[in-house]
């Protein structure tokens, strides 16, 4: 996974970049001036604010472009932090731009309308929901706007201004990119910055296909190398000069032409820790006019604390938890970091790519890796939370915002700050401390220099955890829900909207909901839809049924409170229509798993949860999971109506659609045979049609086609290498293992006088012909069959033991043994079993004659 | 070794061979059918390819699921250092959810130097679980969950099952749930939508075969010939343990042993008890150890206890005895009492002991549990008048009669006869 290498291909000039300047005479004449005239530089036209509009900070972030080129309706913010507390923050961190942000401050009064250079950034955001014709007005109201900074410039100018996207120096910087920044500002070698990677060969820029060593990530000119390559190749490629020093070999690498020094790339720079890489995390304008942005640093093997590892690949750099405010004049330019997936299909991107895949705790010296969906998810819940408190914040003063955003940074961006006194892990509302501990001092080799095989690759694809990229099968039931939740957030006055899903389990209810809600999460980021917001709760994770309103009121607030102020409030909130007026209230869509759980006695729960849609100004969709067709109908009529209209079924798949959900996971991968595939589902279908249950075969017999291979210490049936791997029999067993109970092999091994206390019982049941039989009478069965075929009769207390042993894996059932001869006992399994298992035992051969 | 006595050091030596499950199941656990192997596989390969599962471990007891399984997670913990965290529960202990979910976050502390909050809520808890599985999965640790007597946690809601089987199959977790059940239905047992999300991994425990048990006991009781024990003594020992494992008379011991329970854990208890016989004179096992362990090992407590009963105490079982033969079904202190007095006046007993005697006597039978009250309620009812039943059969009474060194002769015939 994390092995497989770039496509080797580069690109002589840049042309995939996004900016049609010319960077190659961009990019040192700005390195150039920021030894001179920092302040030039950090000055932007601040006539370009639009500072009256009073709006989050925090919301800006999720300001997106409308126009690519010009400023649109700025958004400016206001967001009431001294300076005092980013500088605290940044002395600790910032590395090169403490000077310039000094000068910067001392300056930033005189010239801050000063414009040189044409290419000043331009600011371009927007907000959603703001109408767009705003954009016609902009001249006009950026000359207003100057005025207006002018006059009001005493108390405006304390307000920081944040960005999605700036424009510097030509160059769109946005949140959540990555850029070089420069280390050394003396550094007078690194003001060079050739665009184009010479070849390793000639040491000249052409305009040729290069190809890249995958060794020691030389260039090449495809003509320069001996014998010349016509195009790429696939795979891995390494250059000669690698290969010979492999062997042993003593080389000399081509030297450059004397006179000029080898020029090395920025990406080669990177790697010998002369530069340094940079995600932005978040882009503002200071008071003074000058551009500062938040960078998480990038760090490279050697850096850590382990130092390289065999495994780590040549481009390969950790992200680390570390994070310093940075003036944006010490940017270099883009580079592309990018994770393992992105990185194997990267082919075209030029020099200037990595891979990361882990990230670097720098106070723990750990690792972890970086999850791939995680990013979205914590961004997603920042917004809303820092907007709760701003909602909050607006009414009281703003002193708490700083407390609210101290809080949140503490929080989401681990500023490594460890807090004096020790905090309980697990108990701090929901948040956790510490977490940050957790993490391999050593990522382990295994999982990275190992390449999958095609069984590994399938038992991968086919865990329950992974998410298929398609959810074939489900198509009518998506739409539905989806016109379903379209319609009531659409719809003003959504009223009563409730719906029921029920089907047996692993029928794909909650994915399929879950689908929806992705898909409808990227339309309202793509703007299309209204915002909503979604609540996720599950009935069986609630310690009791009704710490469902404490768990949806901390989803609505994000403050915890006992169950029933939050019954109060939430009913306050869904019922009293004029009080949250104020608020912009959003739909909110409730979809509540395993619904059943919340039955209580009274039934209050379901009842006030299902009696808030109907309100008139609670804009409250609820979507409820569960197993059982019928659960309106066993609950209270006035529940029922409540609930019961409109309803969705999710029915058994049947083997097609087992057959068809297996083998769209399995696309690409020839592990399992055809008809493995179509036995497995048959057999599910048949038996419950639970798409887990089909899927946990075939992993397993991949699993055991796994376990003979492994174990098979001879390379022999290399012969076999096209033909799929599980089969029939691996798919037999995985059944059977599944669904055999494993009683008759039990009954087949256990001791001698088991089995005649088993016979015994079977014995005992066709003479009398009732199920259950005492002790007493079961113990005379046996002395009976014991003497008549020459066996000892162990004694009462022996037998009451073997009974009881036998009860305790529930092959019979039984009373306790202190009942003794009273003990009641009864066949768990049919008798038909018993007869199977004992009917040719070897070391008994006379019990087949009472079965 | 400063010892005098060669067979001390020798009985040092067998003890602690008996007393180490590992040493035991190592030895019959290589080969690749054997569930150590496969365990051992499941387990490894979801720390190596970071994947989710769940496992039972069925069988009946004593077949060494849990020596099994200690042995897998020591060598993982040996192969993959820093990389397993063990989570260990018991039905017995945590079979309430709230509790157990606290355990597992009170252990994830310990295992993560955190620091553990005992008043945290349950949902606290849970999150907390959820929030570790995913960052372990992150940092490629794996997580193994052992739930010893996993029937029991398959009771009421099964909230713990739920969310951690639930986790396992939504979060980038990294965990192995591991059940291990006596019960063969175990996996019955789970709510429908909990069995959904098992993964349905079932290995099953069965014992060794007889010859598998016969190289044990041989591997076992033999000593080592390049230990500190001297030479001399070694060899003389090893050659009387082989002239005695082919006696006939050790055989059937042996077979008389495994037809009753052929698990290994049986047969080291049993070994254990005939090696502590050891006579320390010669140093050297004999049949006759192995005979008394058996007998030891295979004790009749009813038919011992009637051997400590009174005269009066087999007066009154004879005559509840008696009452049963009349298809009395229901009895009590009185009425047992009455037949006792007319088994006096009939057959002209000199054992004819007062009332006050003969409650003391029975009051001590129910203590022996030789008699009981036929059903729990009633506490309030004196013992006289609640109804009893014999917890003892007409064969062990007779038979204890007969091995009881004074019984009287009048009592032997009273069991057998009507009047």
């Amino acid at each position: 996974m994390a092995g497989t290498p770039k496509k080797s291909l580069r690109t002589p000039p840049r042309k995939s970049n996004e900016s049609s300047h010319q960077t190659s005479n961009l990019s040192p004449s700005t390195s150039k001036l920021i030894p001179q005239t920092p302040e030039i530089l950090a000055s932007r036209p601040a006539s370009q604010q639009n500072s009256t509009d009073k709006s989050n900070p925090r919301r800006s972030l999720r300001l997106f472009t409308l126009s690519p080129d010009f400023s649109a309706s700025q958004k400016t913010v206001d967001g009431d932090q001294e300076n005092a507390q980013y500088s605290n923050k940044t002395t600790s961190s910032v590395k090169s731009s403490q000077e310039p942000k000094q000068n910067a401050k001392k300056h930033s009064k005189g010239v801050a309308q000063l414009f040189l250079t044409p290419e000043t950034p331009e600011i371009l955001e927007s907000r959603k929901r703001k109408r767009r014709d705003e954009a016609k007005s902009v001249k006009t109201r950026a000359s207003r706007n100057v005025k207006f900074e002018k006059g009001k410039c005493n108390a405006v100018t304390k307000k920081r201004i944040y960005y999605k996207k700036v424009v510097y120096d030509g160059c769109e910087f946005e949140v959540g990119d990555d850029v070089y920044v420069k280390r050394r500002e003396n550094a007078s070698s690194d003001d060079e910055d050739p665009e184009v990677e010479e070849c390793g060969i000639c040491f000249k820029f052409r305009k040729a296909v290069m190809i890249e060593c995958d060794n020691c990530l030389g260039g090449f000119h495809l003509k320069c190398l001996r014998p010349p390559l016509k195009e790429v190749p696939e795979g891995d490629w390494t250059c000669a000069f690698c290969d010979a020093r492999k062997l042993g070999k003593e080389i000399d690498l081509p030297r450059p032409p004397k006179g000029r020094k080898g020029v090395r790339t920025a990406r080669e720079k990177l790697l010998s820790s002369d530069l340094w890489a940079v995600r932005i995390e978040s882009l503002w304008k200071e008071v003074d006019g000058s551009f500062w942005f938040r960078g998480r640093w990038y760090i490279i093997p050697e850096e850590t604390a382990v130092g390289r590892q065999p495994h780590n690949l040549k481009r390969e750099i950790y992200r680390t938890n570390d994070l310093a405010n940075v003036e944006m004049e010490s940017i270099l330019r883009h580079c592309y970091v990018m994770n393992p997936r992105e990185f194997s299909r990267a082919s075209n991107e030029g020099d200037d790519v990595f891979l990361c895949e882990y990230e670097y705790d720098i106070n723990w010296h750990s690792f972890k890796r970086l999850a791939e969906c995680d990013n979205s998810d914590m961004d997603d819940k920042e917004v809303s939370e820092s907007e709760e408190d701003w909602n909050f914040c607006k009414e009281s003063d703003t002193g708490t915002d700083d407390e609210a955003y101290e809080e949140e940074n503490a929080r989401s961006l681990y500023t490594g700050i460890v807090p004096a006194h020790k905090l309980a892990a697990n108990s701090r509302k929901g948040r956790f401390f510490g977490l940050q501990k957790i993490g391999t001092k050593k990522i382990p080799e295994h999982v990275r220099c190992h390449k999958q095989t095609e069984l590994e690759r399938a038992k991968a694809t086919l865990l329950l955890a992974t998410l298929p990229k398609s959810l074939p099968c489900r198509n009518k039931e998506m739409d539905e829900i989806t016109t379903f939740i379209k319609g009531a957030i659409c719809d003003d006055q959504c009223l009563g909207r409730c719906l029921y899903i029920h089907g047996v389990p692993g029928t794909g209810k909650t994915m399929s909901v879950l689908a929806v809600m992705r898909n409808l999460r990227s339309q309202v980021d793509a703007g299309s839809l209204k915002q909503y917001c979604f609540i996720e709760i599950n009935g069986l994770k609630l310690a009791s049924p009704e710490n469902i309103y404490t768990v949806i009121y901390e989803a609505l607030s994000g403050h915890r409170v006992s169950w029933k102020k939050a019954l109060h409030l939430l009913n306050e909130r869904f019922s009293d229509g004029n009080k949250i007026v104020k608020e912009d209230k959003r739909p909110c869509i409730l979809l509540i798993d395993e619904l059943d759980l919340l039955v209580t006695r009274n039934q209050s729960v379901l009842y006030n949860i299902l009696d808030w849609p109907i309100k008139r100004h609670s804009k409250l969709v609820v979507i409820g999971i569960a197993n059982t067709m019928d659960l309106p109908e066993k609950l209270l009529p006035r529940i029922s109506s409540r609930m019961g209209i409109q309803r969705l079924r999710f029915g058994p798949y049947n083997y097609q659609q087992l057959q068809e959900i297996i083998s769209s996971r399995l696309t690409g991968i020839n592990a399992f045979e055809k008809q493995a595939i179509e036995f497995a589902s048959r057999k599910v279908a048949a038996i419950s049609g639970d798409a887990r249950r089909a899927l946990e075969i075939c992993r397993r017999a991949a699993e055991f086609a796994d376990y003979r291979l492994k174990n098979q210490t001879s390379p022999s049936n290399s012969a076999s290498v096209g033909k799929p791997l599980v089969g029939m029999a691996e798919v037999e067993a995985a059944i059977h293992e599944m669904f055999q109970a494993p009683h008759i092999q039990v009954m087949k091994t256990c001791s001698r006088l088991s089995k005649i206390f088993l016979v015994a019982m079977v014995h005992e049941l066709y003479k009398i012909g009732m199920g259950e039989t005492t002790f007493e009478k079961l113990a005379m069965t046996v002395s009976c069959l014991c003497t008549s075929n020459g066996e000892p009769f162990p004694g009462w207390d022996t037998l009451l033991k073997i009974g009881c042993k036998l009860g305790e894996c529930r092959i019979i059932l039984c009373e306790a043994g202190a009942k003794h001869r009273l003990q009641k006992l009864q066949l768990n399994f049919p008798s038909d079993d018993v007869a199977f298992a004992l009917k040719d035992s070897k070391e008994l051969p006379w019990l087949a004659k009472y079965l | 070794m400063g010892r005098e006595n060669p067979a001390e050091d020798a009985l040092i030596l067998l003890r602690s061979r008996l007393c180490n499950p590992k040493i035991i199941f190592k030895s019959i656990s290589e080969s690749p059918d054997s569930n150590y192997s496969k365990l051992k596989f499941i387990i490894s390969s979801s720390v190596t390819e970071s994947c989710n599962n769940s496992v039972l471990l069925l069988g009946p007891r004593g077949y060494g699921k849990k020596a099994v399984l200690e042995l897998v997670i020591e060598d993982l913990l040996v192969e993959h250092p820093d990389m397993i965290s063990v989570i260990r529960l018991n039905g017995l202990l945590h079979s309430d959810d709230n509790c157990a979910l606290k355990e597992i976050a009170s252990q994830l502390c310990v295992e993560h130097q955190l620091l553990f909050s005992k008043m945290a809520s349950s949902d606290d808890n849970s999150q907390f679980m959820i929030a570790i599985l995913q960052e372990c999965g992150l940092a490629h640790k794996t997580v193994i969950f052992v739930l010893d007597e996993f029937d029991l946690f398959a009771q009421g809601k099964q909230r713990l099952l739920y969310s951690l089987l639930d986790a396992m199959q939504s979060v980038s977790s990294q965990a192995v749930v591991i059940g291990v059940s006596c019960r063969l239905d175990a996996d019955q047992l789970l709510e429908k939508r909990v069995r959904s999300r098992f993964s349905h991994r079932k290995l099953l425990f069965l014992p060794p075969s007889l010859e598998d048990l016969q190289r044990l006991l041989e591997a076992i009781l033999s000593l080592p010939t390049n230990s500190s024990l001297p030479l001399g003594y070694v060899v003389k020992y090893n050659e009387k343990l082989h002239s005695m494992l082919s006696d006939q008379r050790f055989k059937e011991i042996m077979t008389k042993l495994t037809s009753f329970d052929s698990t290994v854990n049986h047969l080291l208890r049993f070994l254990f008890i005939a090696v502590c016989d050891m006579n320390m004179e010669d140093g050297f096992l004999s049949v006759e150890n192995f005979k008394t362990a058996l007998s030891s090992i295979q004790r009749q407590p009813k038919l011992e206890a009637l051997q400590d009963c009174s005269i009066l105490e087999l007066y009154i079982l004879v005559c509840m005895r008696r009452l049963e033969v009349k298809e009395q079904d229901s009895y009590n202190f009185n009425s047992v009492i009455k037949e006792y007095k007319a088994i006096c006046d009939s057959c002209q007993i000199s054992d004819n002991y007062a009332r006050s005697h003969c409650f003391r006597a029975f009051e001590h039978l129910l203590q022996r549990k030789l008699i009981c009250f036929v059903d729990n309620r009633g506490h309030s009812q004196s013992v006289e008048f609640r109804p009893v039943k014999l917890l003892i059969s007409f064969h062990e009474l007779s038979e204890g009669l007969k091995s009881y060194r004074s019984c009287p002769a009048i009592l032997q015939k009273l069991t057998v006869r009507e009047r």
